[in-house]
């Protein structure tokens, strides 16, 4: 057992690394807000009728807190505040801002209140009817040969092409794989490998029983060479008789993943796992020590986005709740798969990936980039 | 805030920096706690305060040099006549960490006695 002083210094310095963090970052942050004259709300993708309705007045707002810094107005709101610089007039809106207005046209009327009119907004916004498809962003990458491929083994055969020496493709010749299941997978995948050129695989589908697919690396940490890490997708879930689209959707709607309800299940799935391989190949031959230079990073900045929201205790149960919201339910797993949700949230869900994902995933590419030379 | 893509790409890249050098003074305190002994917290305090000062005190400037590089080159991508930029006055790191040694102090006292 730790000795009272012991525990004493552990729990401080967790603190302190806290606020040394929000320290300099104060620095940074207020050179910019105190140079600048006028201030707007920006929103977290998804915000309430409230947040959507003062986001879209632009740069209206004369300081920080007029436009609502640090307040939440509706539940796990993640909406925040940035300076604006120069003339208002010249403010264009992004698309979503643009969304945001054009709810605001149709549902205001004469006389009507801000609140009513929020919830109008809210309400506009949630209709289906008028909410905006997002695409996954297309790969410039060929997929000729697997798009035009009439057999899984074709499909195997094909994916081989593609990513070549970096990695063996195995198992798509089950009889009992669907064509287009195991297309959509091998696309992904495909893609996965054209992103992130200093991943090489082996790409497996193989039995695997309850997992959609797995992520596997060696113990002794990645090398960049082929055949340290895998990708296994199950086979039962590529397979003719396969519910993954219902479990699937049902994962998604329940908040589990961050995915809608057009979401194809095999494009998060695959994102996902070749999350688990960035992370095994940012960590280098370090992989099975803990905590690695990576997962400190991870974590601080984690850290950050919490207090920013004025959440200090970083285990406690806002901290699961936020993760629930910023990342997914799955993330609430553990460090590991918050990592892998932020992938696949990012090459799913695009432009609408949530902030703390955008972080996360451009942290790793960094590394790479580094690991790379 | 930015109406070009470059403004845009300076904001998001501005952030991402700020945030890994927030990271950065996290692991650079963690660190440096090695240097505080918990069975001498007295004696090696004053090496522990004046090395966490210095780290916050480092990266505040990088972080204020990061702020007016960004402002600089935003205004020049969004073609903003440049404003003056603001001169900060924060209170010194050595004040702002000060209380570090007394909390584990106290803590380890309430820790001894059960709580």
């Amino acid at each position: 057992m730790p000795r009272a002083v012991d525990r004493a210094k552990a729990a401080t310095i967790g603190e302190a690394a806290s606020q040394a963090q929000y320290e300099v970052l104060r620095a940074g942050r207020e050179k910019v807000q105190q140079s600048a004259p006028r201030w707007r709300r920006v929103t977290d993708g998804n915000p309430c009728g409230f947040c959507a309705m003062v986001c879209s007045r632009g740069p209206a707002y004369r300081s920080a807190d007029a436009a609502g810094q640090g307040r939440r107005y509706h539940a796990h709101c993640g909406c925040t505040v940035e300076p604006f610089f120069g003339d208002p007039s010249t403010w264009v809106p992004s698309p979503d801002e643009a969304r945001f207005i054009e709810a605001y046209n149709a549902s205001w009327k004469p006389g009507i209140d801000k609140w009513d009119l929020s919830d109008d907004i809210g309400a506009w916004l949630s209709d289906p009817a008028n909410a905006v498809a997002q695409e996954a962003k297309a790969s410039g990458l060929d997929l000729t040969g697997i798009n035009a491929a009439k057999t899984t083994q074709e499909i195997g055969a094909e994916l081989q092409k593609v990513i070549g020496t970096r990695g063996n493709v195995s198992g798509f010749d089950g009889a009992a794989l669907d064509l287009e299941r195991t297309r959509s997978a091998a696309e992904q995948t495909a893609r996965m490998f054209d992103r992130y050129p200093e991943v090489n695989a082996d790409v497996q589908v193989v039995k695997l029983g309850k997992p959609y697919a797995q992520a596997v690396g060696s113990r002794d940490g990645y090398d960049g060479s082929m055949g340290n890490l895998r990708l296994q997708i199950s086979s039962a879930k590529l397979g003719k008789r396969s519910k993954v689209d219902e479990m699937f959707r049902h994962d998604a709607e329940s908040g589990h993943f961050h995915a809608h309800g057009d979401t194809d299940p095999m494009s998060y799935i695959v994102s996902h796992e070749f999350g688990h391989l960035v992370d095994f190949a940012g960590r280098g031959q370090i992989a099975g020590t803990a905590p690695t230079p990576m997962a400190l990073r991870v974590s601080a900045i984690k850290k950050q986005l919490l207090s920013d929201e004025g959440i200090v205790n970083i285990n406690g149960r806002e901290q699961f709740e936020w993760v629930k919201k910023n990342v997914s339910g799955y993330g609430q797993s553990n460090l590991d798969e918050q990592v892998a949700e932020a992938f696949a949230d990012v090459i799913v869900n695009g432009d609408r990936a949530k902030p703390f994902s955008r972080l996360i995933h451009d942290e790793y590419v960094a590394r790479l980039k580094e690991r790379r030379g | 805030m930015a109406r070009t893509p470059e403004g845009k790409r300076l904001t998001d890249a501005h952030k991402r920096a700020q945030i890994r050098l927030g990271a950065l003074a996290a692991a650079l305190t963690v660190e440096n706690a090695k240097r505080l002994d918990v069975d001498d917290l007295d004696g090696t305090r004053e090496a522990w305060l004046t090395t966490q000062a210095a780290i916050v005190e480092a990266l505040r400037r990088r972080s204020e040099i990061l702020a007016e590089d960004y402002l600089r080159a935003f205004w020049k991508a969004e073609g903003i006549k440049p404003s003056e930029l603001a001169e900060l006055d924060l209170k010194p790191a050595r004040e702002v960490m000060a209380w570090v040694v007394p909390v584990i102090k106290t803590r380890k006292a309430k820790y001894a006695a059960g709580g």
